[in-house]
């Protein structure tokens, strides 16, 4: 019995600790955010919400100077808090080189999803699949499945930001093949293009983080592809049962005081409420 | 006992756990009544619609400004009090660009406050107005202001676009609803060339993004607005994307991008919408132009071709609506090139010869046009243009005018007032060797004038619709 009374205090000591209040600021007293392009409105619905204003109202306060930069201006402590992806090799050595060490927080969920034309029969790829797909083991569409008909897979050029993504999350230090030049696409968008409309055949793949796919206007000839069987959307993405998953993270230095103005503000996203927000922002819950 | 304290704690860590209750997050804001797609106002239009041609609105355009920065008013509407109402609406827009070099009243660009705090005066700024579009009772104007504040050595630049669109019948001004047909899903129509622009252009150059930043999105596109801001002109629909579309990543800038008409086509309402009956002008009709409705360049070809050590370089810019039995009819151009270095490499000193095509179609006609030239001292070159009517069949320069107009004399008058100096030539030698082409304002017409340092001599001009009046135009529906 006594074990139990003990469980039970500890329960109502410990196990309740989550309740996060929401914490007010003005924008004199909010931190100073930075970011990447992809995180702004997120940043804007935050600000709003916690200064008791529109976002009308805010986002002519919110600049985002994209992600390279706002890890700079954070170790140089020029910001207090960034919304961003996982920092580079470099934004990490930058980091240590100059005494600041970060703290990493995942906020909400991105996915890397493939796009084909919504007439290819193929509804689903393994993830190993797409690996050989894309380091040139695959080449028709029969193989996984399919029609007699090779795969036109799309690839972005080396230095971009989806094309990173599908080299950390997708070939995970395989070497996709080099695609005929016509198949690398120059941006994002052009890429859902080209598989909407190459000849008009489901003979293409291609690949984009699953933002800005998903509400994308002229979409309605795209289908996204399920991996190891499972359809990417938001409930897949945040209980990370769809297989290629990473975060948007916020950023900040650990030295900040654990009653910080920025700790406030990233244990308010973490809470029900700050993850609702950011759904209704577009953007998938992190749990 | 035991049993209650398990039982107790168990519910407790499914019920009494569970997050504590927050304030609800905000509900889902109402949408936007004014962002909401109005009904079209003027005259119901169901497509298909054929625009053969457009009248220009017979009114003055005022420049009250500088010649470098233009403000303007408009005259020659008989009703005053839609006029007055107008000009007051344009000298309001123009007031208040003017008044952005205020950092406290410009617009709120995403982060402007970070970068240009309240309090600052631009060390320059220039604000400019033109009509981009007047025809059929329609009158479309652009407003720009560039505004450049020095902020601790630094300098910020901010540009701000914006734009009034008319119905001269009644003052009130257009929205995206009044352009497309009634039958028209006028978001879909308009925001898929959009999309498939913006899709295209994020990291391309090859697009019309006239601020020559890269189109940033923050969020998908998820089309336009009801109150999406845009302007005319005569070959589509320009729209402005600003801090009132926040998924554009816009910067302190305007982002302009122009669906063509020829996506929209036969969709297209505006141009008959707001016809009258009526003359609402203090002054006749009497202009009329074509507007560009046809497919941009999608056949543009570049080659380079060496024949007898000589680089030849053909370009072919052909419109794609222009059917392909009317450029069978052209005679192949690079033939013709050799041809003409054969008869010229023994004689002269030439390294490069030139050739080009242009195809498109103006209102109901098909115009080709043939160029190619070899590179001596003078440059030899010859010349070649057809133009069809909708039967197909070939038209003549007398049978671009009504019968008993004297074009003759107004064309040598064109001539000598551009060109006074061949007031000694022979007039109707010279009338009798031009070659003419269409175009969507006026006619280019090509003429012979030899000389004794170039034989083969000639030059070409341009001259409006409007020098010879469209009453005397048989392509404006004159006889």
């Amino acid at each position: 019995m006594k074990k139990y009374l003990i469980l039970f205090v500890l329960f109502l000591l410990l196990g309740c600790q989550k309740t996060v209040v929401q914490p007010t600021f003005t924008m004199e007293t909010y931190p100073r955010i930075d970011g990447s392009t992809v995180t702004i409105p997120l940043s804007e619905a935050i600000c709003a919400k916690l200064t008791g204003q529109t976002i009308e109202q805010v986002r002519p306060y919110i600049l985002h100077t994209k992600t390279h930069s706002a890890y700079v201006n954070l170790i140089d402590k020029k910001t207090d808090l960034i919304f961003v992806t996982y920092p580079s090799v470099d934004e990490l050595k930058y980091a240590q080189d100059s005494g600041v060490e970060l703290e990493i927080v995942p906020i909400v969920s991105e996915a890397f999803v493939f796009l084909t034309h919504k007439n290819n029969p193929v509804e689903s790829l393994t993830l190993k699949q797409i690996q050989d797909i894309y380091s040139g083991t695959i080449t028709n569409w029969k193989d996984v499945g399919g029609p007699d008909l090779p795969i036109v897979a799309f690839q972005r050029p080396i230095n971009s930001g989806s094309q990173t993504g599908f080299l950390d999350l997708v070939m995970k230090g395989l070497t996709p093949m080099t695609p005929p030049t016509e198949w690398v696409v120059a941006d994002m968008g052009m890429l859902i293009e080209a598989v909407a409309t190459y000849e008009n055949q489901p003979d293409a793949l291609g690949y984009s983080y699953y933002y800005f796919v998903v509400d994308m206007w002229g979409n309605e000839n795209i289908r996204l592809m399920k991996v190891d069987n499972v359809y990417p959307d938001n409930s897949t993405i945040a209980s990370k049962q769809y297989p290629i998953v990473t975060s948007y993270y916020a950023v900040f230095r650990k030295s900040e005081a654990a009653d910080s103005s920025v700790r406030k503000v990233v244990d308010w996203i973490l809470s029900d409420a700050g993850q609702q927000l950011a759904e209704d922002s577009g953007y998938v819950k992190v749990r | 006992m035991l049993k209650f304290a398990k039982i107790l704690i168990i519910a407790l860590m499914l019920v009494g756990c569970a997050e504590p209750m927050v304030p609800d997050p905000d509900p889902k804001p109402e949408p936007n009544k004014e962002e909401l797609f109005k009904d079209p106002q003027g005259k119901s239009i169901a497509s298909p619609v054929d625009i053969p041609y457009v009248y220009v609105n017979p009114i003055d355009i005022i420049n009250l400004g500088g010649e470098l920065t233009p403000e303007l008013e408009i005259r020659g509407l008989k009703n005053k009090v839609i006029e007055n109402k107008i000009n007051q609406e344009i000298s309001d827009k123009i007031d208040g660009l003017k008044s952005y070099r205020n950092s406290e009243n410009l617009p709120p660009y995403r982060g402007i406050y970070t970068r240009i705090p309240a309090e600052n005066i631009a060390l320059n700024y220039n604000v400019y107005s033109y009509v981009t579009y007047n025809f059929n009772n329609v009158l479309s104007i652009v407003f720009t202001g560039y505004y450049t504040f020095n902020l601790k050595g630094s300098s910020e630049h901010v540009t701000v676009t914006d734009s009034l669109n008319y119905d001269l019948t009644t003052g009130k001004q257009l929205t995206v609803s009044d352009l497309l047909t009634n039958d028209a899903n006028t978001k879909q129509a308009l925001s898929d060339p959009l999309s498939i622009i913006i899709k295209k252009s994020m990291d391309s150059t090859d697009v019309l993004v006239w601020d020559r930043y890269p189109i940033d999105l923050v969020a998908p596109f998820k089309g336009i607005k009801g109150n999406q801001a845009f302007y005319l002109t005569n070959s589509g629909i320009n729209f402005i994307f600003d801090y009132r579309n926040p998924e554009f990543n816009s910067q302190f800038q305007t982002i302009q991008l122009s669906v063509n008409f020829s996506k929209l086509v036969p969709n297209i309402a505006f141009t008959e919408r707001f016809r009258s009956d009526q003359n609402i002008y203090e002054q006749p009709i009497r202009q009329a132009e074509f507007l560009d409705l046809s497919e941009n360049m999608t056949r543009e070809k570049d080659e380079t071709v060496i024949y007898r050590s000589i680089e030849i370089y053909i370009s072919e810019f052909i419109s794609a609506d222009v059917p392909q039995f009317y450029l069978d009819k052209l005679p192949k151009l690079l033939p013709l090139i050799q041809e003409m270095i054969d008869e010229n490499v023994d004689t002269f000193d030439f390294e490069n010869a030139y050739g080009n095509i242009n195809a498109d179609i103006i209102g109901e006609y098909l115009s080709l046009s043939m160029y190619y030239s070899i590179y001596t001292d003078p440059i030899i070159y010859r010349e070649l243009s057809i133009t069809y009517d909708a039967e197909g069949e070939v038209l003549t320069l007398e049978d671009l005018f009504v019968e008993g107009f004297y074009y003759r004399d107004v064309l040598w008058a064109q001539l000598l007032d551009t060109y006074p100096g061949y007031s000694s030539y022979d007039k109707e030698t010279i009338l009798d060797s031009a070659n003419f082409t269409l175009y969507h304002s006026g006619i280019n017409f090509s003429l012979k004038i030899p000389s004794e340092d170039n034989p083969s001599g000639s030059i070409n001009f341009y001259v409006p619709y409007s020098i010879f009046g469209m009453e005397n135009l048989t392509l404006f529906g004159y006889e």
